[in-house]
């Protein structure tokens, strides 16, 4: 149920990213509006509910990118993974930090994926211009996205069905 | 459960390395979808249908009637029976746009003389890093990757993924995208490849003397690649240089169908048919437009002005 909850989200973040931000003038460069998730999960989620959310979302992004498949996968688990190892160290309250980590994850995830490519002598998919305002819309959404999951959080624990990260 | 700092790594290190190797094993392949990957994009095609016509449907009547309430409360001797007309003339140019479209759809369906279906845009690809847009089209309508997809002025892009209901299209402005193409005058062949934005260059066109591409010139596709029938608009030439090798030149083209407002397209049921020479691209005038009912019954219908 938890994931279940966890997935909905997701799910319904891509859906909003495929139609209404493309609306409002997102097409070409918009927010990646799952990676602040991954990365929430990875600070302060638990850990195999987080691994199995990031998967699961990750090749569901795949499927609604219409990119090779595994990229989202791999661009979550790197943002997760990086959180995790961090995640002693990082403190998700505020505004300001939250987003910075956010932007820089994104960041980290897209060059890994980069080096990633040019080792298998591949086009890399996007520019760094692509990537770095990807990055920052990114954080900007993390913005409002991180209260949103910290609320849901709180909403869900009170209930004792733990629905997001604690 | 609590689990060791230790054993997270390994973990995370493993989630790390199966995530490589699955982008690895399916780097070359994109449009290979497993029967639950199929049932995924039939599940999500519908919710992506409504919320995008809900979307729409709001963006109308914020541009049509918010936006009014606006300029009333600037004008205070405007009625409220003033603004719904306003409104109402705002929605009956809507339609009109939309039956001027999709009758010029109509119109090069009937022309065509190869099989077609034609869809509407549903969705855009999640990723700033693709060129991909979601048709609300599928494999029930004859629809398969590797058909080619037209708009109103060229080309749109390739069919990638297919469900049942809903398809996605790799725009040819797609990094990952080449078509077969080449200059209307000079005759000079090339592959026309995406820059990951919305415009394309054609690569590998052989250099010549100078004066041979000059901008403005037309770019059509070649039919070569077995995919596009030769004689359709690409785009048109906006820069020419000589490439890095000294061999060949590098052309950037500006697309001839605009690819950030797409609506709706044709797709080419028929991969590797050709046209006729005497063949004219784009919709045909009144006079001029066959008495082709039966491929013109398969077009989208013209919307009913209220």
């Amino acid at each position: 149920m938890r994931l279940g909850v966890a997935l909905s989200i997701g799910f319904a973040l891509l859906v909003l990213r495929s139609t209404l931000f493309p609306a409002l003038g997102f097409a070409s460069v918009g927010p990646d509006l799952v990676f602040p998730l991954a990365v929430f999960y990875g600070a302060r989620g638990r850990f195999l509910e987080g691994m199995a959310t990031v998967v699961v979302l990750g090749h569901l992004a795949d499927l609604m990118s219409g990119g090779v498949h595994g990229v989202h996968v791999f661009l979550y688990a790197v943002g997760f993974a990086v959180a995790t190892l961090a995640s002693r160290r990082i403190d998700l309250e505020g505004t300001l930090v939250p987003c910075s980590l956010v932007f820089l994850l994104s960041l980290v995830s897209s060059f890994a994926l980069a080096l990633l490519y040019d080792l298998w002598s591949l086009p890399v998919p996007g520019t760094i211009g692509t990537t770095i305002w990807e990055s920052l819309l990114t954080a900007l959404f993390a913005w409002p996205l991180l209260p949103v999951l910290r609320a849901l959080r709180r909403v869900t624990e009170r209930e004792g069905k733990l629905a997001l990260p604690s | 459960m609590n689990i060791s700092a230790r054993t997270k790594i390994i973990v995370v290190a493993l989630l790390l390395i199966l995530a490589g190797w699955n982008l690895y094993a399916n780097r070359r392949d994109p449009a290979d979808l497993n029967i639950a990957d199929r049932t995924v994009l039939f599940v999500t095609a519908p919710v992506q249908k409504v919320f995008s016509w809900t979307f729409h449907g709001i963006g109308n009547v914020f541009s049509g009637y918010v936006a009014l309430v606006g300029v009333k409360k600037e004008n205070e001797e405007l009625t409220v029976q003033v603004a719904e007309l306003e409104a109402l003339a705002v929605a009956n140019r809507e339609l009109e746009l939309q039956n001027a479209r999709l009758r010029e759809l109509a119109d090069m369906r009937a022309q065509l003389p190869i099989p077609t279906t034609s869809a509407r845009v549903i969705g855009w690809g999640t990723s700033s890093r693709y060129k991909v847009v979601r048709i609300d089209r599928g494999r029930a309508n004859g629809i398969a990757p590797g058909q080619a997809v037209i708009g109103h002025s060229g080309v749109v892009g390739q069919v990638l993924h297919t469900s049942a209901g809903a398809a996605d299209i790799l725009l040819i402005s797609d990094i990952s995208s080449g078509v077969a193409a080449r200059l209307q005058e000079s005759r000079l062949r090339g592959i026309c490849v995406g820059n990951g934005r919305w415009a394309a260059s054609l690569e590998f066109v052989a250099r010549q003397e100078s004066g041979a591409v000059a901008e403005e010139d037309v770019i059509v596709t070649s039919g070569d690649d077995g995919v596009f029938p030769a004689g359709i608009p690409v785009g048109t030439v906006s820069h020419v240089e000589v490439g890095e090798t000294g061999q060949f030149l590098t052309v950037d083209l500006a697309l001839a169908e605009d690819l950030t407002c797409l609506e709706d397209v044709i797709v080419l049921l028929d991969p590797g048919a050709e046209l006729p020479e005497d063949f004219q691209f784009g919709p045909a005038d009144e006079a001029e437009a066959p008495a082709d009912e039966e491929a013109a019954a398969g077009a989208p219908d013209p919307v009913e002005s209220p």
